[in-house]
């Protein structure tokens, strides 16, 4: 359990390596020859993975810090699906754990294709018809996950590219990353692994669709802190009038209206990253509250920042306004605000039922 | 987990749990249990109904905190607090909120006390901790003037000296609970030859003294709470100064940043949203679709003032420096505090305005209650510094690096 951000020296180690790691890459596009291999050396991919299964046994906040640098530098490759699902997966299922070796050599690639409010059903005869929401990185996947069907009925199922009827509809997203939709047409579950079903299935796709909020919310969060850091920097050398920006009271008060988001948010993904960690009984209270910010109020708060920083904000070639399209990006994925607003004000006395 | 009673909402599960060692989470359950035990029925029920508090309330209840050595929590165990650290502190003051128990003057126990136990003679100790610890004396504030508000170090009463005494003239404003209070902890010139903020120092002034005038200002709300007070040739003796001459503008500020997530008032907020959400779901069922989205923010903001205040505090606990944090809580805090009473009005509707009709609920008076504080709220981005300043503040400290 943590209380504040990097407790440990190894998170502070991890974090400044993975800073550097990103920085790096910066502009690295998903599609270059090579370039997963780079993440994969580095030992992204196994990251969360005990270290008798070849991994480097970092826990999930520190996961978390090292998805927070890779939003600082808006990586346009998508990791977070390969560090955060895998651990909780081989801990379920036998089929996955066999796959981590392929996973720690960068040729096995999960994406969660749905989840909760799947759109998949199962027929009589075992197969599987739907369409997904848009899933980032999952057009550069090997193994899509999914749940069929909802309740006693559910499975939850592992599909491998090219299974009958699977079909990857990779589409760019605003901020130059890569999601696809998965469509299943009559997919034959026989030629799947079913994972597990029924409760059972619900709750590990629950699981991971929170984890993979979780894992964008640290991607943002990390984009923002980028984005305020790089204002606070600016107006401080822009000068107008003879003097700095940073001198007018205007200026000022921004700053530090979006300061005040950026605690706030920060207190928020500390308090997600614990709950998930501890799988305590407010986990995924505590998931909506992230998310319904992340996709909100830090989008807001970038918005102004652009507006103290002026025309320079608004070219392609400055860094806010990529952060800006990554955060709009982010927030209209995994269903909006919608589920949040629901899961924290649509039910009376709203207390969802624990992860466990 | 599944229950309708107000008090057994979210408190119950929020996202600070997983913040919570175990020991603390036992804590929790002692302190709860035995404030349960110790709250009378008619102090919940006046807080749960009223704004303003009065004297013979809050004496009632800081008596019965005495008798258990808990009315001042947050003091070290040398003048008479439990010696809780940082953490229990929330958790005592988070689960007096929840118990509906009346807030204590916050003069004496988080403003005075301190001062005089980090920079009062023995004397002064002896004679005035007892009386706050008590709660048999109560206390104000003679800080801000008219012309002295966010530019407090403008102030212009002054207390100059004459043979062994000290003669006091000038105005205060602002005074809450002047009207009842014994002693006044006052802020006066003593200095003019130096720049403001250092020719200031602090007395201690009975109310009952020759040359005191206290005017009612009946706020907004249409309540009493504050007051103008006049000081008229106000002669104190050699011991009512506290400390150093000239030095009263240092330990004003050291207390600031003493008491840094009071300003954020979570506990309340918490409290009175759960309350305002369970009645609402009462009467309609469910949070109306208009509303749901607002209900979600504040949950959400709620959230995260709560782990915010609590980063301050695991922060002061390890010795890490929290930077503008005192200045960010009282930001973020009086805000949401805000947001909870627009909503309240917004929601309760002409309950809240026509306050003469028979209206749902058979006119109980909560829409009485929050029309009330709603617009005493205003004060909150006010006080104690307004928002702007500390925007001003909090923004310093980012440039600074």
């Amino acid at each position: 359990m943590r209380r504040s951000h990097d407790q440990s020296e190894t998170d502070s180690l991890l974090r400044a390596s993975a800073r550097e790691f990103a920085r790096e890459r910066e502009d690295a596009r998903p599609d270059t020859a090579g370039n997963w291999r780079a993440f994969v050396e580095a030992g992204w991919p196994g990251m969360g993975l005990d270290e008798a299964s070849g991994g480097l046994g970092a826990d999930l906040h520190q996961c978390c810090l090292v998805l927070q640098e890779a939003g600082r530098a808006l990586l346009t490759e998508s990791a977070a699906a390969d560090i955060l699902l895998a651990p909780r997966l081989a801990q379920r299922a036998p089929a996955i754990a066999a796959l981590m070796p392929a996973l720690l050599d960068g040729k096995a690639r999960f994406a969660l294709a749905g989840a909760a409010e799947t759109g998949f059903s199962l027929s009589a005869d075992g197969r599987v018809t739907g369409r997904s929401a848009l899933v980032p990185g999952a057009d550069r996947a090997t193994h899509l996950l999914f749940l069929a069907e909802a309740g006693e009925g559910a499975r939850f199922c592992l599909a491998e590219r090219g299974t009958g009827g699977l079909h990857i509809h990779p589409a760019p997203l605003l901020d130059g990353r890569t999601a696809a939709r998965i469509d299943l047409d009559a997919a034959d579950t026989d030629e799947m692994t079913v994972l597990c079903t029924g409760k059972e299935a619900c709750g590990i796709a629950a699981e991971l669709e929170a984890l993979l909020l979780c894992g964008a919310a640290s991607e943002g969060l990390g984009a923002f802190e980028a984005a305020f850091e790089m204002t606070a920097d600016y107006v401080q050398t822009r000068q107008q009038f003879k003097q700095p920006l940073a001198s007018f009271q205007a200026v000022e008060h921004t700053i530090a209206d979006v300061y005040c988001e950026l605690e706030k948010f920060r207190s928020l993904h500390m308090a997600m990253v614990s709950a998930l960690s501890e799988g305590g009984t407010s986990s995924s209270m505590a998931v909506a509250h992230a998310r319904l910010f992340h996709a909100s109020n830090v989008v807001q708060a970038v918005g102004r920042l652009i507006q103290i920083t002026g025309g320079i904000a608004v070219t392609e070639e400055y860094k806010l306004g990529r952060i800006y399209r990554r955060l709009q990006s982010d927030a209209a994925l995994f269903g909006g605000v919608r589920r949040p607003i629901e899961i924290l004000a649509g039910t009376p006395m709203a207390k969802p039922a624990p992860l466990h | 987990m599944a229950s309708s009673a107000p008090d057994e909402h979210s408190q119950d599960i929020t996202p600070m749990d997983d913040f919570f060692t175990a020991e603390e989470r036992a804590f929790r359950e002692i302190v709860r249990a035995e404030i349960a035990a110790m709250l009378p029925e008619h102090l919940a029920r006046h807080t749960r109904s009223h704004l303003h508090m009065p004297r013979e309330v809050m004496a009632e209840w800081n008596r019965i905190l005495h008798s258990r050595g808990w009315s001042a929590h947050h003091w070290p165990k040398e003048f008479g607090g439990p010696g809780w650290t940082p953490i229990q502190r929330f958790i005592f003051e988070s689960e007096l909120a929840r118990a509906d128990a009346p807030p204590l003057s916050v003069f004496g126990i988080y403003l005075v006390g301190p001062t005089i136990f980090s920079f009062g003679s023995p004397e002064q100790k002896a004679r005035y901790l007892p009386g706050i610890l008590s709660g048999e004396e109560f206390w104000c504030q003679g800080y801000s003037e008219p012309d002295a508000g966010s530019d407090l170090a403008r102030l212009r009463t002054t207390a100059r000296r004459s043979g062994d005494k000290w003669i006091v003239n000038g105005q205060k404003a602002w005074t809450s609970e002047g009207h009842f209070a014994d002693h006044m902890i006052l802020l006066a010139r003593t200095n003019m030859e130096v720049k403001p903020q250092a020719g200031l120092s602090l007395f201690v002034v009975p109310m009952d003294a020759p040359g005191i005038t206290i005017q009612p200002v009946i706020t907004i709300d249409g309540a009493h709470s504050v007051n103008s007070v006049f000081l008229d040739d106000v002669t104190l003796d050699a011991s009512a100064l506290i400390g150093e001459v000239d030095q009263g503008w240092t330990y004003a500020k050291f207390l600031l940043n003493n008491e840094r997530t009071n300003n954020a008032q979570i506990h309340k907020s918490r409290r009175e949203f759960d309350l305002l959400r369970a009645r609402i779901e009462t009467e309609k069922g469910e949070i109306p679709a208009a509303w749901r989205e607002r209900v979600a923010r504040i949950e959400t903001d709620l959230a995260a003032l709560e782990i915010t205040v609590l980063r301050v505090l695991a922060d002061e606990t390890d010795g890490r420096e929290p930077g503008a944090k005192a200045a960010i809580l009282k930001v973020i805090g009086s805000q949401l505090q805000q947001a909870i009473s627009e909503l309240a009005m917004e929601v309760l509707g002409e309950e809240a305005v026509a306050t003469g009709l028979p209206l749902a609920n058979d006119n109980d008076g909560y829409g009485a209650y929050w029309a009330e504080k709603h617009l005493f709220r205003r004060v909150v981005t006010i006080y104690a510094g307004t928002n702007e300043i500390q925007k001003t503040i909090i923004a310093k400290t980012v440039f600074k690096g």
